[in-house]
């Protein structure tokens, strides 16, 4: 058979082709992705291309959208014309499909944004008595092969109105390639996404707007499932108790996500039925609780989970205020404590890529430890505790606005405060520096004993004015009264320095023993990358002085922001990095650490507050 | 004695190299074992034990001081030391939570107890039958999980059956026990903490 040489310009080079390819599929072929956002049935007109000859006559299709001038000037759609001869064709700029680029905090990542929702711009042809079609055959007849009709009644009730009032100018929205829903008009543009990171202590949803990927709203807040207890099994045992919990549990996540859809929409000025996805990360527990299942496995040995593939529901389901047609996304868990949430931290990283030996911590309340080693995949939970997002110190906040994030002791002490502001409280990052210096100069003892005022004689005088005693016990002051917001001074008690043992010992020592597991040694460490709540940056010249993680070279650790949500971003706009994170859940070992032994031993020597391992 | 004072802060500071220096030194003086683990060992642990209450010391301490406690009393042969009773400990069936109970296991051997740890997800049968082949004065169960401590009260009454409930006193703890439900299971005792765990075994004694 002949083949044609089909050229494309600028600059691709060209390929061979069959007579009779259509031109989309030949700059496929050449390494060029064309916008098709109605699937080439010649619908949108995204496809633009200048081809002068060497390709069939223009069809009916191609003539309804595009005028005399454009098709006298050689403009063509490229998925309505086929080669016929050898010919060169110009594809300008506009016709490319954008890839567009999710900003993972510290890291770019390029991504081809491909979301599970989409919406094709449709003009369709008003009825006549040569073309008598249904409306919904019109539709869907337009939409082409592969888009399946409705599965519910409330778009189709809709339709004939829509069409007429719009002038059969509409909008078709297709979830998972089903019609979901029609809109007058062209709203294409009007798409948006939420990708949700429940935490235990603190969600935080993103909301993203869909053609693009862009992030154009934050929201975040404490997760109220707090009074059912701080901890997952608090929570696993409150739901299985009792029905009544888990539908309290229930209620207050979702209420939770509402509030936060509702802050994001109008942060960015877009209405909430405009949101026609979420897509959730969490952990197991969480996700279980979102859903209203009942975590009834995970309370005892040997701790199984309800489900533990990813979950599609409609978002009236769980009764979420979004788009009445919209659905919820619920991404694939690891095991009984490792979840969804993991899940979106190694797909941000990209842990499940290259052979040499990466660590990804999650330092929050469930400190979730990933390792990649040789190709193979690892996760562990450590229950760290709520320490690290300000929860149970005393002074303890999120990382936000008046929060103390970073600490230095010189001849008195020194407080960033984010927002430059009256210190209102000490979150995460701001707490791993003051225990940092306070164990540098000597205020505290390595095994987290804070010095009375008479032990401290070699502080610095104002430093040392700073240790007082109160009916509890010993505390550190770092802003007084006088300079705080609310007129109550801001300290760090000993109780506090004892809770960030317990929660670093939990971290250090789960990593500790995630390296055993592969047999591999803190120097072995290629990359070691630490996540965390929302803003939560903690230096790692303090969270290595403190023995949160092993003594690895500086330059190999970075700081990943939240990388969950993250995750949940990835997996909001691309259906192919839903695929991959199914992969990742599937193949990732689950290491259960209370089985291992000698996890009292290592959990000991890890509370103690210095660089580790300590030379035995 | 001196020696002895100087292993006492030893242990308390959690300096085992120093509590190991000491306990030869002692042993190569002619102090008798015995006299080693009452004035030294658990000397020194009552005072870790005052110092948990009083919040001074905390669980980083209690461990370290708890290590140095071992490294000691591992120096001396288990027939020289009078143990003042014998306690079984393990964590419920069902339950794989130890670090607490590794604490009060290690305080009560600090304090002279003989201590059988049958480790975790320890069934009622299996208590009994350890309390009974080591003659033990004391069982101690600890648990995590409220989904798990019925079996403490299945434990109670498998003693019981046994024949033994007069003999072996019980003792429970764990994060979510408690006085009323210690008392509801008719257990002889309950502890907060590794610390009150041995006053209250101490106190559970026979006379």
């Amino acid at each position: 058979m002949a083949e044609f040489t089909v050229a494309f310009l600028p600059d691709t080079g060209s390929v061979t082709v069959a007579p009779g390819t259509p031109l989309l599929e030949a700059a496929r072929e050449a390494g060029l992705r064309l916008q098709s956002p109605c699937g080439g049935q010649g619908r949108c007109g995204k496809c633009l291309v200048q081809v002068p000859s060497g390709v069939d006559d223009p069809t009916p299709v191609e003539m309804r959208i595009l005028s005399p001038a454009q098709l006298g000037d050689g403009w063509r759609l490229a998925c309505q014309t086929r080669v016929v001869g050898d010919t060169v064709v110009t594809v300008p700029e506009s016709s490319l499909a954008i890839e567009h680029r999710i900003m993972v905090e510290g890291a770019e990542r390029e991504v081809l944004v491909e979301p599970n929702v989409r919406k094709v711009s449709l003009r369709l042809p008003a009825p006549s008595v040569e073309d008598p079609r249904a409306d919904l055959h019109r539709v869907m007849e337009a939409l082409g092969e592969g888009a399946l009709p409705p599965s519910r009644l409330e778009p189709l009730q809709d339709l004939p109105g829509i069409l007429r009032a719009g002038g059969y100018q509409v909008t078709a929205v297709l979830a998972g390639g089903r019609l979901a829903a029609v809109e007058a008009g062209d709203t294409t543009e009007e798409t948006y996404g939420l990708a949700v990171d429940v935490g235990t202590t603190t969600v935080v949803a993103y909301l993203c707007h869909l053609p693009t990927g862009a992030v154009i709203a934050v929201a975040s807040d404490l997760n109220s499932q707090a009074q059912y207890g701080d901890d997952v099994i608090s929570r696993i045992q409150a739901a299985t108790g009792d029905p009544e919990d888990l539908r309290g549990l229930n209620r207050a996540v979702i209420a939770v996500i509402n509030d936060l859809v509702a802050r994001a929409c109008h942060e960015a000025g877009v209405p909430p039925e405009a949101i026609y996805e979420i897509a959730v990360v969490g952990n197991t527990c969480m996700t279980h609780l979102l859903l209203g299942v009942p975590p009834a496995g995970l309370g005892t040995v040997p701790f199984v989970p309800s489900f533990r593939s990813a979950q599609t529901v409609r978002a009236t389901d769980l009764g979420i205020d979004i788009n009445p047609h919209g659905s919820v996304y619920v991404a694939p868990n690891i095991g009984s404590f490792v979840g969804a949430d993991t899940v979106g931290v190694m797909l941000a990283s990209e842990l499940d890529r290259g052979d040499g030996l990466r660590i990804a911590v999650d330092i929050g309340t469930n400190g979730e430890i990933v390792v990649a080693s040789g190709g193979e995949l690892y996760a562990c939970s450590t229950a760290a505790g709520p320490a690290f997002e300000g929860a149970k110190i005393s002074c303890g906040m999120r990382a936000s606005h008046g929060a103390i994030d970073a600490f230095c002791i010189d001849d008195d002490v020194d407080c960033h405060v984010i927002g430059e502001v009256r210190p209102r409280g000490l979150c995460g990052s701001g707490l791993v520096d003051v225990i940092a210096e306070l164990v540098r100069v000597g205020a505290v003892a390595e095994t987290g004993r804070m010095l009375r005022r008479e032990e401290a004689s070699a502080l610095p005088e104002k430093v040392r004015e700073r240790l007082s005693e109160n009916e509890d016990g010993m505390e550190f002051v770092l802003a007084r009264a006088d300079e705080a917001y609310a007129g109550e001074p801001i300290t760090l008690t000993a109780r506090d320095v004892r809770e960030t043992q317990l929660a670093k010992a939990a971290i250090y020592g789960g990593i500790e023993l995630m390296l055993h597991q592969v047999g591999a040694e803190p120097g072995d460490v290629e990359q070691l990358l630490l996540a965390g709540a929302f803003g939560n940056y903690i230096r790692r010249e303090s969270a290595l002085a403190i023995g949160l993680i092993p003594s690895v070279a500086a330059e190999r650790i970075a700081s990943i922001g939240n990388a969950a949500g993250v995750g949940a971003r990835l997996m909001l706009c691309s259906l192919s990095e839903r695929r991959r994170a199914q992969e990742i859940a599937r193949s990732t070992r689950h290491v259960e650490l209370s089985e291992r032994e000698g996890f009292y031993d290592r959990f000991a020597d890890a509370m103690m507050l210095r660089p580790l391992p300590a030379d035995r | 004695m001196a020696v002895l004072d100087e292993l006492q802060q030893a242990i308390i500071s959690g300096n085992r190299d120093k509590a190991k220096e000491l306990t030869q030194k002692a042993l190569d003086e002619g102090v008798e074992a015995r006299t080693i683990v009452v004035e030294g060992i658990a000397a020194a642990m009552e005072v870790v034990g005052e110092k948990f209450r009083a919040n001074e010391f905390f669980v980083p301490e209690l461990l370290i001081a708890q290590r140095a406690m071992k490294a000691s009393l591992s120096m001396m042969s288990e027939e020289a030391v009078d143990h003042i009773g014998t306690v079984v400990i393990g964590t419920v069936k069902g339950d794989l939570h130890d670090i607490g109970k590794n604490l009060v296991a290690a305080m009560l051997e600090g304090a002279g107890f003989k201590v059988v740890d049958l480790k975790v997800d320890v069934s009622p049968e299996q208590f009994v039958a350890a309390a009974s082949e080591n003659s033990a004065d004391l069982i101690a169960m600890s648990a995590l999980l409220t989904t798990t401590m019925g079996s403490m009260r299945d434990t109670v009454a498998a003693l019981g059956d046994a024949g033994l409930r007069d003999k072996v006193k019980v003792i429970v703890g764990g994060a979510p026990l408690t006085q009323s439900y210690a008392d509801e299971i008719k257990a002889d005792g309950y502890a907060p903490d590794a610390a009150s765990a041995v006053e209250k075994a101490k106190q559970l004694l026979p006379a």
